[in-house]
């Protein structure tokens, strides 16, 4: 079953139907708080690619983000607004534009920190491999670029939220010892019964394991694509973009 | 930081430095390897246009349960998961399409078979808590089984012999007791083999095959007593196949030509269809091959051992379970469990068997001995793969294979010893002998695999075989084809005489005859063979088996039609073209010798000549008696007269 089926309102469907009264207001500004909090690795591995320091990058992710959620509405009759991820690129990239402009406009008026990133996490993503923000790509086309780590970011936080299920079922090891099984090859014969041994699982039961994590997956995945698409029939699309803008690395 | 390529897309992966293990290949993530969508079989049956209410919808109908949310939906209707309120336990709702419900007869007969379904209770079959009516629809309500079904888990590939057998014996133990109960299932597929978590084997949609058959032709004599009063209701058009309920490939050939006298051994057969399709991951159609061959081999392009291997002797449970008769198949579900215990209990010696490790010697000591006896065992098991397979590739069915082989092995040496005694000195006979007794041999011994061929109704026929008696035949075949138109043209040669050389006068004329009674001769063999195949085809088709077989009609009116047009065109030539009568001594215009037979034609040459040298003869004399006058010509003439008189006596005798 898909989340299309199932929801037919995405969060990024409710950010746009904001339409002035409290109620809706409200709703899609906790929706849009809600998919920036998700995304702001992104926003982050991207600026760093692009060449800006750890500091720097934070500091403008930040900033962005503030200056995205004291808006009252987003961009009206934006063409990009139908994917979060297209409108955010095109925002993003006015505000580093106009950067200097803004700093000091907050300078001025001072401004209220809305989304805090935590330092902790930051390091995290550093440290982690998967945006690799040590390597500078500043000829690229930006836009593939950020549609990278845009993919990147959306597949991490796949697997940490499915992370977390497991570990809330108590079975964290599980989903670490079948989480290759993702996307590499299909086990043999060997190497099925010695993981069975070492979950404590009949050889059935592990391919039922294996079944569910799968399902579970893909649902996720589904889902997460979902939230950032206006209409649930664009997620199919959506994806399929991403898919293509992962290719874009493959050396020539 | 470096990356190194996706063994799968070829996408640079950045590999984690970090403690959170390596990275995987994002792209294969957004789409996975195995996101696809995979066949499903689907069952046959009244279902098929039925739409699924919303989630909403059912809920107003149903009372004392939460409905969550559709999980499945096939040819007998849909399912939802959902929780029981009282109990507060999760269940599974299974509405059957209204087109049922609403047929006359169908409320007394759920009844009846949803009280048989629910005194179903055996850990491996999905327990029926309770059934009713929810508005329009027929529903069913069943223990939740969260997990995967047999389908899904053969969608990451074919199952080993283990993972098979961890299955299979649940599957028996099951249809076992249901079978006991009365109950046949009529549709065991693979999306109707459920596992929970724990791996546990729960059969689904017990009976309900039976329960949406629609009614059959009504000229079918009915058995089955409790189908009687099923009877009476009107013919339902609803199925396309009517009266037939069930999923095409796991269905029993009985079940699609007579549904109605269907018993609990086309549910043994199912279990045949999914065992075979667990162990090759491929369905059993048409000729298929037993699961061992289809396995054991290496897959096409590799080079390393097969990763699976299946003992040989699963085939015959296999195959048993497939029979396409059910007297021949499996009585009940406890004998195929039986058997396959009995293979369980005692191993196959080619499955590998791991010294065991533990000893007390000390660390570095065991780890030297771990990797020696690892590489001994591995050495060993290698040795034993290879020796399985060549036992496999060759020697598939020993009380086949081994006659076959050593007939070929006598007919090939029996005909090279031959040679070899031929070219001593005084050798021929007992060549003659040796090749004799090595063909005869060989045939008898080729004629035997070929019936214990039969017999097991092996599905490839074995190519030694064939080749001895396709050898041994030719030679008898062989001399068939030739004797009648040697015995031809001997014949010919021995009234007509020696068929004069293309050139000579008159060549052509032979060598018409001479082919045309040969093409005669042998077509007129040829038919009768045909009529003799035609009135006694057992006799050619025992004789020259496996390579002869029933002729059709239609093929022997053709031949014959052939044969005969041969004869009757080979008769006219022959008539087209006669030979000029001849009667010794009667004169013979020389233009017209070439229409005689040769020995008519050598014996008015000869006359000829001889008619030629006398008269030169006669000429010579005249002039000699002319030229008399010569005073000394006496004893010249006296000579002359001697030699004359002779010469011409002998001509005037002719």
């Amino acid at each position: 079953m898909t989340l299309a089926g199932r929801l037919p309102t995405t969060r990024w469907s409710l950010v746009l139907q904001a339409a002035g009264d409290e109620v809706s207001d409200s709703i899609a500004k906790a929706s849009l708080e809600e998919l920036c909090a998700a995304y702001w690795p992104a926003l982050y591995g991207y600026l760093r690619r692009r060449g800006r320091t750890p500091h720097d990058a934070e500091d403008l992710v930040q900033g962005f983000f503030s200056d995205l959620l004291a808006r009252d509405s987003i961009g009206s009759a934006d063409a990009t607004r139908g994917r979060f991820r297209a409108f955010l690129y095109t925002a993003l990239d006015h505000y580093v534009a106009n950067q200097h402009r803004r700093q000091t406009a907050v300078r001025r008026g001072g401004r209220e920190t809305v989304l805090s990133l935590q330092g902790d996490q930051r390091q995290a993503i550093e440290r982690d491999g998967w945006f690799e923000t040590e390597v500078v790509d500043r000829h690229g086309d930006p836009q593939s670029l950020f549609d990278r780590q845009w993919a990147k970011c959306l597949l991490r936080q796949t697997l940490d939220g499915l992370r977390d299920e497991y570990q809330r079922r108590g079975q964290a090891e599980w989903f670490d010892r079948l989480a290759p099984l993702l996307t590499g090859a299909e086990p043999d014969t060997q190497q099925r019964s010695a993981l069975a041994e070492e979950l404590g699982l009949s050889r059935t039961a592990l391919k039922v394991a294996i079944h569910r994590l799968r399902v579970r997956y893909r649902q996720r995945l589904l889902d997460a694509v979902a939230q950032t698409v206006e209409d649930p029939c664009q997620s199919g699309e959506e994806r399929q973009w991403l898919f293509r803008a992962l290719d874009v690395g493959r050396p020539s | 930081m470096t990356d190194r390529p996706c063994p799968r897309c070829g996408n640079p992966v950045p590999v984690d430095s970090g403690a959170s293990g390596p990275t995987q290949c994002p792209r294969c993530l957004l789409r996975p390897p195995w996101d696809r969508p995979a066949p499903i079989a689907i069952t046959l049956g009244p279902g098929q246009s039925f739409v699924p209410p919303s989630i909403e919808e059912l809920s107003e109908h149903i009372v004392g349960y939460d409905v969550n949310a559709k999980i499945g939906q096939g040819g007998m209707g849909a399912v939802y998961s959902g929780r029981q309120k009282s109990l507060d336990r999760p269940v599974a709702i299974k509405i059957l399409p209204p087109q049922i419900a609403s047929r006359p007869g169908f409320r007394e007969r759920f009844a009846r078979e949803g009280r048989a379904l629910a005194k179903l209770n055996h850990p491996n079959i999905v327990a029926v808590y309770d059934f009713g009516q929810a508005g329009p629809y027929a529903m069913l309500v069943m223990e939740l089984v969260e997990g995967a079904n047999l389908r899904e888990v053969l969608a990451q590939g074919r199952l080993s012999q283990a993972e098979a057998l961890e299955i299979i014996p649940q599957l028996c133990d099951a249809l076992s007791y249901a079978h006991e109960e009365g109950v046949v299932h009529r549709d065991i597929k693979p999306e109707n083999l459920l596992f929970d978590a724990r791996g546990r084997l729960k059969i689904t949609d017990f009976g309900l095959a039976k329960l949406l058959a629609t009614k059959s032709d009504s000229s079918e004599t009915e058995s089955d007593s409790r189908e009687a009063d099923a009877d009476a209701e009107p013919a339902d058009q609803d199925s396309p196949t009517r009266g037939v309920v069930g999923t095409i490939h796991y269905m029993a050939p009985e079940q699609l030509e007579k549904p109605r006298s269907v018993d609990h051994r086309a549910d043994l057969y199912a279990l045949g269809v999914v065992f075979y399709e667990m162990l090759t991951g491929e369905l059993p159609i048409g000729r298929f091959e037993p699961p061992s061959s289809r396995v054991n081999l290496p897959p096409a392009g590799s080079s390393g051992p097969p990763g699976i291997s299946i003992d040989i002797r699963l085939d015959e449970v296999v195959l048993k379970a497939l029979e396409k008769q059910p007297e021949k198949r499996y009585a009940n579900a406890a004998e195929i469990l039986s058997d396959l215990h009995s293979i369980e209990r005692q191993p196959d010696a080619a499955t590998d068997s791991h010294p065991d490790e533990s000893g007390d010697l000390r660390q570095n000591a065991r780890r030297y001995a771990a990797t020696a006896s690892n590489f001994a065992s591995t050495a060993y098991r290698r040795g034993r793969e290879s020796a399985t397979d060549l036992q496999h590739s060759l020697l598939k069915h020993p009380s086949v294979d081994g006659p076959a082989v050593v007939s070929a092995v006598l007919l090939i040496g029996g005909c090279g010893l031959a040679m070899f005694l031929s070219s001593e000195p005084r050798g021929e006979f007992a060549a003659l002998l040796t090749f004799v007794v090595a063909c005869v041999a060989a045939l008898i011994l080729a004629r035997l695999a070929l019936s214990r061929e039969e017999r097991q109704r092996t599905d490839e026929g074995n190519l030694l075989i064939r080749f001895v008696l396709g050898a041994e035949y030719l030679m008898v075949a062989g001399v068939a084809v030739v004797a009648p138109v040697i015995v031809a043209i001997v014949t010919w040669i021995a009234i007509q005489g020696d068929v004069r050389e293309p050139g000579q006068s008159g060549w052509f004329r032979d060598w018409v005859h001479v082919v045309s009674v040969a093409t005669i001769i042998s077509a007129a063999f040829w038919l009768t063979v045909l009529v003799l195949h035609v009135l006694f085809p057992a006799a050619l088709r025992y004789l020259f088996k496996p390579f002869v077989g029933r002729i059709s009609v239609r093929a022997a009116a053709l031949s014959t039609l052939l044969l005969v047009l041969l004869i009757t065109g080979a008769a006219g030539t022959l008539i087209s073209m006669p030979y000029r009568p001849y009667v010794e001594g009667e004169p013979v215009p020389p233009e017209l010798i070439d229409q005689l037979s040769p020995r008519d034609a050598a014996v008015a040459r000869n006359v000829e000549r001889q008619k030629r040298t006398y008269q030169d003869l006669m000429e010579q004399a005249d002039l000699e008696r002319r030229r008399i006058p010569e005073p000394s010509g006496l004893g010249g003439r006296r000579s002359e007269k001697v030699i004359v008189p002779e010469e011409s006596r002998e001509v005037r005798k002719r």
